[in-house]
């Protein structure tokens, strides 16, 4: 973020769950989280270079 | 992974403006992975066994401040089998286009048969950086 000004982050996330035909549980799980390194892909995609980056 | 897209935050500019009005209203789900921030579409969008893009229920729900995130909620019935991997929050009820506000992949994949439902929730807020 640039001194003086204030940025806007979008945090995204996801849940779900997978029942059977008869009503019961089969599964449950989320949107995978990015790890470190894709997380600094999306943002230089997005033309952001995190601070302390040296490339 | 889940990520918001360089098309979500173009067309919420547009909104702003007044020169957009398309709400996003669509849940698609698919069988691709190994789509980026710049993507438009999902890798690999289902449009059959009960998979194909639909009307979600949307709403304002609270996570830090009150009504700071954007919440889609669908429920999915199989009628065959099929293993979804994605999902993505569309402005627009047809397959493969629209503004996608946001990307994701399941972790881990939701392995379906006919019979069983997928009930998937999406979430995005919007809120100050740190």
């Amino acid at each position: 973020m640039v001194d003086g000004t204030i940025g806007v982050e979008f945090e995204v996330s996801g849940t779900y769950e997978v029942f059977r035909s008869d009503g019961s549980l089969k599964q449950i799980g989320k949107l995978e989280e990015l790890s470190a390194e894709q997380q600094q892909a999306v943002l230089a995609e997005m033309g952001i270079e995190l601070p302390g980056d040296i490339s | 992974m889940a990520f918001p897209t360089v098309a979500g935050f173009k067309e919420l500019v547009q909104m702003a403006i007044g020169a957009a009005s398309d709400a996003w209203t669509h849940i698609a789900v698919g069988t691709g992975t190994g789509q980026s921030a710049s993507s438009t579409t999902l890798a690999a969008e289902s449009s059959s066994l009960g998979m194909s893009r639909a009307a979600a229920t949307m709403s304002a729900v609270t996570t830090t401040e009150t009504n700071d995130t954007v919440q889609a909620t669908k429920t999915f019935t199989a009628t065959g089998t099929v293993t979804i991997t994605e999902a993505g929050l569309f402005n627009n009820a047809t397959l493969d286009t629209g503004d996608m506000l946001m990307y994701g992949e399941l972790s881990p994949s939701a392995a379906m048969v006919n019979g069983d439902t997928l009930a998937i929730t999406l979430k995005v807020q919007i809120k100050a950086a740190a």
